[in-house]
C-alpha cells in the first residue's frame, strides 16, 4: 500500500528579515499528516508566529518551500485578514464567495459560534480585538478546513469562549489536522501528539509530545 | 615415579572464547592422562588418580580446600561477554554478565594471586601451568571494541588502576557518535541519565574515579550530577560546566566489601541542543 501523501510538507523553509542581521530560523524541515496534530513551542521572539503566519501564506519563507495537499484556515488568533472598513456582515460575504461558501449557511455558522449579534453590523475596525478574534475564529470553523492554523489559542475571548473554541476545534473536528502555538502546555499535551520547538533559530521535531513539553519547560525558566 | 594422583583446578571466569579454551584444555588434558571434570558439582565424585576440574568460578575450588599451587587461573584476552550477550540490545543480561565475570575474576586474585596466567602468556607457547602439565592456548580470535575496553577495565585487579574506556559504559541518546577513544552524544531530550555502567566489582577500599567529559557551548550551561559508587549507595557531585571546553571531573567512594560499581553522569534539565562528548573513566585505589 501507498504511503499518504502528508498534508503538509515543509522544506528547508528559513525566515530573515531586512532589517535583521541574522535569520529567525533556518532549514526548518517537518511534515504533518492529514490528522497530524504539531504544537509549535519556543519562547517569545523565537519566530512561532512568524512560521505560522507563513503556513498561513500570510508572509513568504526567505528560501525554502511550503507544500499543501490540503487546505488550511488562516491563523486563528489573527485576525488581520479582515477589511477594517466593511461591516462584520460584509466580511462573511467575501470570505463566503471567496472560499465558495453558502453565505446564509455561513452567516448562521458565524452567529452561533462567535455570539457577536448585532454588532456583526458594525465596521470591523470597530471592534475590540477579542471581538475581531471571535469573528475569526467563528469563520475559520464555519468555511471548514482540513487543517487549523492555532497562534495562541487563550487569546480569543473569556474562559467560556475558550472552552467553546477548544469542543469546536479539537473535539468536534477530531479529524481535522491542526498546528498550534502555545505556552499552554496542558493544553499541548493534551491535544498534540509532536511538538517543533524553535530556539535560536534552530528548529527540532520531537515525536515525544511530552519530552518536548519537558524541553520546552527548561527552555522557557532558563 | 610419575605422579599417579593429582586433583587439580583450572579456572576459566566467564569469556567470549571460553568455549575454544575449554576444547583445547580438554583435548591436552586428556592426553597428558588427566581425567577433565567440567563441572564443579562432578568433583567428588571423580574416580581416583589424576584429574582437572573446570570450573569459572575460584570459590568453588577455594571451597573444597584445594592448595594454591594446584589452582590455575586462565585470563582470556577476548574479554568478558559472549558474542550473544554482546550484541544483545538489552544491557540488563550485559550488566549481569559483567559483573557475574568480573566478581569472579576479583575472586581468582583474591584467592590464588601468584596462580593467574593471562591469556597473553601463551602466544604462541606452551605454559607449565603444573608439574606434568604445560597448556598451549587455542588461536585468538577477534573481539569487539566493548570487550577490548571491557578486558582492559577489569586489569583493576592486578594493578589497582585501570583505564575504562567510553565503550564500557551505556549511552542513553538518540544520536551517539563512537570515535577512537571517546563517545560523543546529542544532548537532545529530557533529564535523564546519559551515561551508566559498568557494574564491574570492586573490590573493598578507597576508589577515585576521574572522569574527563567535553561540553559544547550549548551543553555547557545545563546543570548535571556525577555519581561514582556503588549501586544503592554513591557520592555525588553536582556541577554547571558554564563554559565550553574538556572538564574533569574527580570522586571518591569507599567500598566496604566488594560489589558492582557504578559511574553515571545525569542531566538534570531538558536540553534543547548540544553535544557532550566522554573521554573515559581513570579508576585509581587510593586506600
Amino acid at each position: 500500500m501507498a504511503l499518504e501523501e502528508p498534508g503538509l510538507r515543509v522544506l528547508d523553509v528559513s525566515k530573515k528579515f531586512k532589517s535583521s542581521k541574522r535569520p529567525v530560523f533556518k532549514d526548518v524541515n517537518f511534515d504533518l499528516g492529514r490528522s497530524g496534530r504539531l504544537a509549535l513551542l519556543g519562547r517569545n521572539g523565537q519566530g512561532k508566529s512568524t512560521l505560522i503566519q507563513m503556513l498561513g501564506g500570510i508572509m513568504p519563507p526567505s528560501t525554502g518551500k511550503i507544500e499543501w495537499n490540503m487546505t488550511t484556515s488562516w491563523p486563528i488568533g489573527f485576525a488581520g485578514g479582515f477589511q477594517g472598513s466593511l461591516s462584520g456582515l460584509d466580511n462573511v460575504r467575501f470570505l463566503s464567495r471567496l472560499y465558495k461558501r453558502d453565505y446564509k449557511e455561513t452567516l448562521a455558522r458565524v452567529d452561533d459560534f462567535a455570539e457577536l449579534g448585532k454588532a456583526l453590523r458594525e465596521p470591523v475596525k470597530h471592534f475590540s480585538s477579542g471581538m475581531r478574534a471571535r469573528l475569526a475564529f467563528g469563520l475559520s470553523l464555519a468555511i471548514e478546513f482540513d487543517c487549523y492554523l492555532i497562534d495562541e489559542l487563550v487569546a480569543v475571548g473569556d474562559a467560556r469562549f475558550q472552552r467553546k473554541c477548544q469542543e469546536g476545534l479539537f473535539e468536534d473536528r477530531g479529524h481535522c489536522a491542526f498546528l498550534m502555538a502555545s505556552h499552554d502546555t496542558n493544553l499541548i499535551t493534551r491535544y498534540c501528539d509532536r511538538a517543533l520547538i524553535i530556539e535560536s533559530g534552530k528548529a527540532k521535531i520531537f515525536d515525544d509530545i511530552k519530552e518536548a513539553v519537558e524541553v520546552y519547560t527548561w527552555l522557557r525558566a532558563a | 615415579m610419575p605422579n599417579t594422583k593429582q586433583h587439580l583446578w583450572l579456572i576459566i571466569p566467564p569469556c567470549a572464547d571460553r568455549d575454544d579454551w575449554v576444547a583445547s584444555i580438554t583435548a591436552q588434558a586428556t592426553d597428558a592422562g588427566f581425567t577433565v571434570i567440567n563441572s564443579a558439582a562432578d568433583a567428588n565424585t571423580a574416580a581416583l588418580g589424576k584429574t582437572l576440574t573446570l570450573s569459572p568460578d575460584p570459590e568453588e575450588a577455594r571451597k573444597t580446600g584445594v592448595q594454591a599451587k594446584d589452582v590455575a587461573v586462565l585470563l582470556s584476552t577476548s574479554g568478558p561477554l559472549s558474542a550473544k550477550l554482546d550484541a544483545d540490545n538489552d544491557p540488563a543480561p550485559r550488566h549481569t554478565a559483567v559483573k557475574n565475570a568480573s566478581d569472579f575474576i576479583r575472586r581468582g586474585y583474591a584467592f590464588f594471586p601468584d596462580r593467574v596466567f593471562k591469556a597473553e602468556d601463551f602466544a604462541g607457547t606452551s605454559v607449565k601451568l603444573f608439574p606434568g602439565f604445560s597448556l598451549l592456548g587455542p588461536p585468538s580470535t577477534s573481539t569487539s571494541n566493548r570487550n577490548r575496553a571491557l578486558k582492559e577495565a577489569l586489569s583493576i585487579y592486578a594493578a589497582d588502576h585501570a583505564f575504562w574506556g567510553s565503550e564500557v559504559f551505556d549511552i542513553n541518546a538518540k544520536d551517539v557518535r563512537h570515535n577512537k577513544e571517546e563517545v560523543a552524544l546529542d544532548l537532545t531530550g529530557r533529564p535523564r541519565f546519559l551515561i551508566f555502567g559498568p557494574y564491574i566489582v570492586m573490590p573493598a577500599g578507597r576508589w577515585k574515579a576521574v572522569a574527563r567529559i567535553g561540553f559544547s557551548a550549548p551543553t555547557a550551561r545545563h546543570q548535571y550530577r556525577a555519581d561514582w559508587g556503588a549501586q544503592d549507595t554513591y557520592t555525588s557531585h553536582h556541577f554547571r560546566p558554564e563554559r565550553e571546553g574538556v572538564f574533569q571531573v574527580e570522586i571518591e567512594y569507599e567500598w566496604d566489601k566488594p560489589s558492582a560499581s557504578e559511574f553515571r553522569l545525569l542531566l538534570l534539565e531538558g536540553a534543547f541542543d548540544g553535544e557532550v562528548t566522554f573521554f573515559g573513566v581513570e579508576i585509581v585505589r587510593v586506600g
